[in-house]
């Protein structure tokens, strides 16, 4: 599929991070997951949003997280994504497994760039 | 567990892809409202806060289209644009797709019928119960033949065998004899009827599984001598009781014996024929010099192979078989059928030798194999016809594809610069074709359907039922389980295997040239020319109609071999005037004295005479185009012995006639004279000879006068003076060569019999069956319908049937290389048609394509004949190194056929001559038409071209 290449790199690291800020922050539509992300990074990274909503159907799919539609503060309707019972669980296999995944890496490269 | 949710999501997205989308449309707008709800707050305008949540977001549609890439399965998704796609491609250009969708329908539509055909014939179990574990016994034998030694096998067996291999054998759960009683006969109130009836053993019911519809099938009970309990088919059933349901315990009369209706079979159960009528009990008896039967089926025992079974059979056989028994009538039923080509020698004509080729002298055969393995070479042959015609089609498509494929060339190559996937691409052009190959396989159902009605119709043979026993097979038909052949479910299912099939053989290589990395360089060389990669398509097209040349010569020598022995026989000379002859046979009511029957004879002949349409008359036992074997004596010539004349396959048969038999029919007198109203019962025994004979046991020199001796049996001996020689009528069938004859007058032949000592009788005096042959002035069709009644006024138990015009007898005969010179005939023909087109379209193709060149070849002083010479020469060469190939190949594979050609070889020269000429003809005008065109480009035109 032409669409693959595109999002492979990002694939597996962005899907954590949303179950992270799902699991910390609860339920939360796409907007202000998105303005979250950007404000959690060290260095301010602008977010596709296609991108976003891609992980977000990868995850509704998996069963890890459910969207219900309610109204924000302001009045709005929006759809609210939630971590659920097995998404939290994978969020535990799937954080234990980048950090050894991360610590492999960080033994092999050397120490100086 | 996830990927399969996230599978099943996938899918479930597929199947309302409107609700997703809509939902996907309301979040976004959503998104949408909470960005420039933001911005308004920072102190936007609504409109340039709306306009900037939708940059921000980065394009609704593109995140649409991620959305829709990570929600389903990308392929479906992709075959829901592509057929569209594929569709209004298709229509924009109505030529091809026609043109497409006809071959592949013929190509498709053939295959399919005759792999509907093949499949019901070999594949499909027989209607029984385990009938895969229904077996039969044969003996392999060597029989002598004019051509050398021939393996033949025999599967009957003798009353008092069938007695003891039963009581022994270990291998078989049920064994069942069947006698098929040719000339069984049905009292009934419109006189006497001919039923085909067979004596089964009473096991023969359980053994296959088989219920009676109404009462009871025969039960063990009935095996004993005077059993009277009689079960028939629901056509008897309909016929003879109008379906009255309490027929049970009536009385019918079946050839003189009263037997008693205790059952009724249901419409599918067609055993030992589809004409059989009535079922009795046979009541084997023991001891030596009884009939064989003709046939004994058996089941295998639980857990018995057929290995085993052929073991045990090679211990039973040779314990109980005597020299084998040595029937005076030969039927159809009781020997395995012969080769197209043998000459009717049956049953106790097989010599037994030790060398069987390395086979046991026994074996056990599944039934279903004894029923199609006659016809297995034929439907091989077939086949292959319908494989090359299939091939053929797809390769014509493959080049249509190709020629149009060009055109779109520069649409490839933008698309795969653009970063369209290689793979992407493919999976469209293959969609495309798939798209195309369905088209061909609707239509192709219709040709299915027209193919299987073409081959019902003409195997099916409209001959009175007598004369089917000369086709070969029995139930009236070329083929053995005609009436299962249909369209239906399975039929559309092969259609679309098919196809698929296809479209995957002609799809690919075009898909895979179209994608090649090549196309990039097409665009990229920016000109509006088609050039690039193209020398490499244009090669690829002549290999596909080289390819196709090949196939298609090798079909037209076959079908060109096949047609011409058809031509041939139907131009053969019978030795008969077969044109305004009809011939009936005279059912004669059981136990008719002999007096009876030769007066019912002779006053039938002398009131035909006495009417003015009628020129002659005359009876015979055994009329011309029925295969029946009848020695009827033993005739030794001078010089030869009676054992000598007994190990001659070939030895002379005889035909009781009466004396205007022959001239009725109009045979040739070649010497001495006819047989005459003076050649009665008590005067000198006379015969004429036929060529054959004279041929065979006199070197052709002058046989008149010679006396003959006529051994009735080993010590009963008689003189016979031969008086005149017939030239060769022909017998059985057409094909067949024509073996020694001798007639005899039916007087005297009666009067012979009754000097014979009592206990030397056999059978009846006028054997065979009883048969009248009339000629008539115009034709016979007049005297017809009258000839019932003519016969009721001679003697009104006497019964009428098998009215046949001699003619179409005669055409009858022919039915077989008929079927297969018309059927692989019309494949050769497609076959040929498409590769002419093959050829043409590749060359037209290169003609516009070349425009240029050859516009600047001619501005450079290049003549019309020297372009028109180059391109047909580019045409040609494929076409005549496919042709060279084509007629090597046939000669390799036509052998195969030759047991179904008559009056040449498979090598016959001026068939291969002929097709190459003829196919070449084809050729050439297929390559003249653009080679005209080229000479016709303008230079300047040409050069504009651009």
């Amino acid at each position: 599929m032409a669409a693959n290449p595109r999002v492979e790199l990002l694939q597996g690291t962005l899907d954590l991070i949303v179950l992270q800020a799902l699991a910390s922050m609860g339920p939360l539509h796409a907007y202000a997951l998105a303005a979250r992300l950007e404000a959690m990074s060290e260095h301010p990274f602008t977010l596709n949003q296609g991108t976003l909503y891609a992980a977000l159907v990868r995850l509704d799919q998996k069963g890890w997280i459910r969207g219900t539609w309610r109204t924000t503060e302001n009045n709005r309707e929006a759809k609210y994504y939630g971590i659920t019972r097995a998404g939290t669980r994978a969020l535990e296999q799937q954080t234990d497994r980048w950090r050894r995944l991360a610590g492999l890496v960080d033994k092999l490269l050397p120490e100086k760039l | 567990m996830a990927p399969f949710r996230a599978f099943a999501a996938r899918a479930a997205a597929l199947l309302r892809p409107r609700r997703v989308e809509r939902e996907l449309d309301r979040e976004l707008q959503a998104h949408l409202a909470l960005i420039a709800d933001d911005y308004v707050h920072r102190g936007m305008t609504p409109e340039a806060a709306r306009a900037a949540a939708v940059r921000a977001l980065g394009g609704i549609d593109l995140v649409k289209e991620i959305h829709r890439d990570h929600r389903s399965l990308g392929w479906i998704e992709d075959l829901r644009r592509d057929v569209p796609y594929a569709l209004r491609g298709l229509r924009r250009s109505p030529g091809f797709t026609i043109a497409a969708i006809l071959t592949l329908a013929l190509g498709t539509g053939a295959t399919t019928a005759i792999f509907g055909i093949v499949s019901t014939i070999l594949l499909r179990p027989l209607p029984y119960r385990d009938s895969d574990r229904l077996v039969q016994v044969a003996e392999n034998m060597v029989r002598e033949t004019s051509a050398g030694p021939r393996y033949g096998r025999r599967m009957g067996m003798s009353q008092a065998e069938f007695l003891d291999w039963r009581a022994r054998t270990d291998a078989f759960s049920h064994m069942a004899g069947v006698v098929n009683l040719m000339n069984g006969t049905v009292q009934t109130a419109d006189g006497i009827v001919p039923a085909p009836r067979a004596l089964v053993s009473p096991a023969l019911f359980e053994m296959f599984g088989v219920r009676a519809v109404l009462g009871r099938t025969l039960i063990a009970d009935d095996e004993k001598a005077n059993a009277d309990a009689a079960v028939m088919s629901t056509a008897a059933w309909q016929r003879f009781f109008g379906s009255d349901p309490s027929v049970l315990g009536r009385p019918v009369v079946l050839n003189g014996t009263p037997f008693t209706i205790v059952g009724v079979m249901p419409p599918g159960f067609e055993y030992p024929e589809r004409s059989t009528l009535f079922w009795t009990a046979l009541a084997p008896r023991p001891g030596p010099g009884t009939n064989p039967f003709g046939n004994v089926v058996a089941r295998l025992a639980d857990g018995v192979t057929m290995a085993m079974a052929t073991d045990e059979a090679n211990v039973l056989g040779p314990a109980l078989r005597s020299p084998p028994p040595t029937p005076t009538v030969g039927f159809g039923a009781n020997a395995a059928p012969p080769p197209p080509d043998a000459t009717p020698t049956m049953g106790g004509q097989m010599r037994r030798e030790l060398n069987l080729a390395g086979r046991p002298r026994f074996e056990v055969v599944g039934i279903k194999e004894q029923i199609v393995a006659p016809i297995r070479p034929q439907l091989r042959i077939l086949s292959v016809a319908v494989a090359v015609v299939l091939l053929s089609a797809c390769a014509n498509v493959a080049n249509l594809l190709l020629a149009r494929g060009s055109a779109r060339r520069r649409e490839m190559g933008v698309r795969l610069s653009l970063g369209a996937g290689r793979g992407r691409l493919l999976r469209q052009i293959i969609t495309e074709s798939a798209v195309l190959s369905l088209a061909g396989a609707l239509a192709g159902l219709v040709v299915a359907a027209a193919s299987i009605a073409l081959v019902k119709t003409l195997a099916t043979v409209a001959t009175p039922r007598l004369f089917q026993l000369s086709i070969n097979l029995g139930d009236g038909s070329l083929l053995p389980r005609v009436g299962e052949l249909g369209v239906d479910v399975s039929t559309l299912a092969t259609a679309l295997a098919i196809a698929l099939a296809a479209s995957v053989l002609f799809g690919l290589a075009p898909a895979l040239h179209l994608t090649s990395p090549g196309a990039v360089a097409a665009i990229r060389s920016g000109g509006s020319r088609l050039d690039g990669a193209q020398p490499g398509g244009t090669r690829l097209r002549s290999v596909l109609v080289f390819a196709q040349v090949v196939m298609a010569t090798t079909l037209l020598v076959g079908a060109a071999l096949l047609v011409s022995t058809f031509v041939t026989l139907q131009m053969r000379d019978a030795g008969y005037e077969a044109r305004n002859v009809v011939t009936f046979q005279l059912v004669m009511p059981p136990q008719t004295p002999e007096e009876r029957h030769l007066a019912a004879i002779e006053r039938t002949i002398a009131r035909l005479h006495e009417d003015t349409r009628v020129v002659s008359a005359g009876y015979t036992n055994i009329p011309p185009f029925l295969a029946l074997t009848e020695y009827g004596g033993l005739f030794v010539p001078p010089g030869m012995t009676r054992e000598q004349m007994l190990s001659d396959p070939l030895r002379p048969q005889t035909r009781i006639v009466s004396h205007g038999y022959l001239p009725a029919l109009g045979g040739r007198l070649l010497a001495g004279r006819w047989l005459g109203e003076t050649d009665g019962a008590s005067a000198l025994p006379v015969c004429v000879v036929n060529r054959a004979l004279v041929e065979r046991y006199f070197g052709g020199a002058d046989p008149i006068g010679t006396v003959a001796r006529v051994f009735r049996s080993a010590e009963y001996v008689e003189d016979w003076q031969i008086v005149g020689v017939v030239d060769d009528l022909a017998q059985a069938r057409l094909d067949q060569r024509p073996f020694p004859l001798l007639f005899a007058d039916m007087r005297q032949t009666l009067a012979a019999r009754a000097r014979m000592p009592k206990d030397l009788r056999i059978g009846q005096g006028l054997s065979g069956f009883t048969t009248i042959a009339v000629r008539t002035h115009g034709p016979p069709s007049a005297i017809a319908g009258e000839i019932r009644s003519i016969v009721r006024s001679v003697d009104p138990a006497v019964n009428v049937d098998s009215i046949a015009d001699l003619e179409s007898l005669k055409y009858g005969s022919l039915v077989r290389p008929r079927f297969y010179a018309i059927l692989v005939g019309i494949f050769a023909a497609i076959a040929g048609v498409l590769a002419a087109v093959g050829i043409y379209g590749v060359l037209a193709y290169a003609v516009v394509h070349r425009t240029q060149e050859i516009g600047i070849r001619m501005a450079l002083g290049a003549t019309a004949r020297d372009v028109q010479a180059d391109v047909l020469r580019r045409g040609l060469s494929p076409a005549i190194l496919g042709v060279a190939v084509g007629l090597g190949a046939a000669a390799l594979l036509t052998r195969s056929l030759s047991t179904m050609l008559y009056g040449l070889t498979p090598l016959d020269p001026r068939t291969y001559v002929g097709v190459a000429a003829a196919f070449m003809a084809v050729a050439a005008l297929a390559c003249y038409l653009p080679a005209r065109r080229a000479t016709q480009v303008d230079p300047l035109v040409a050069l504009r071209f651009e």
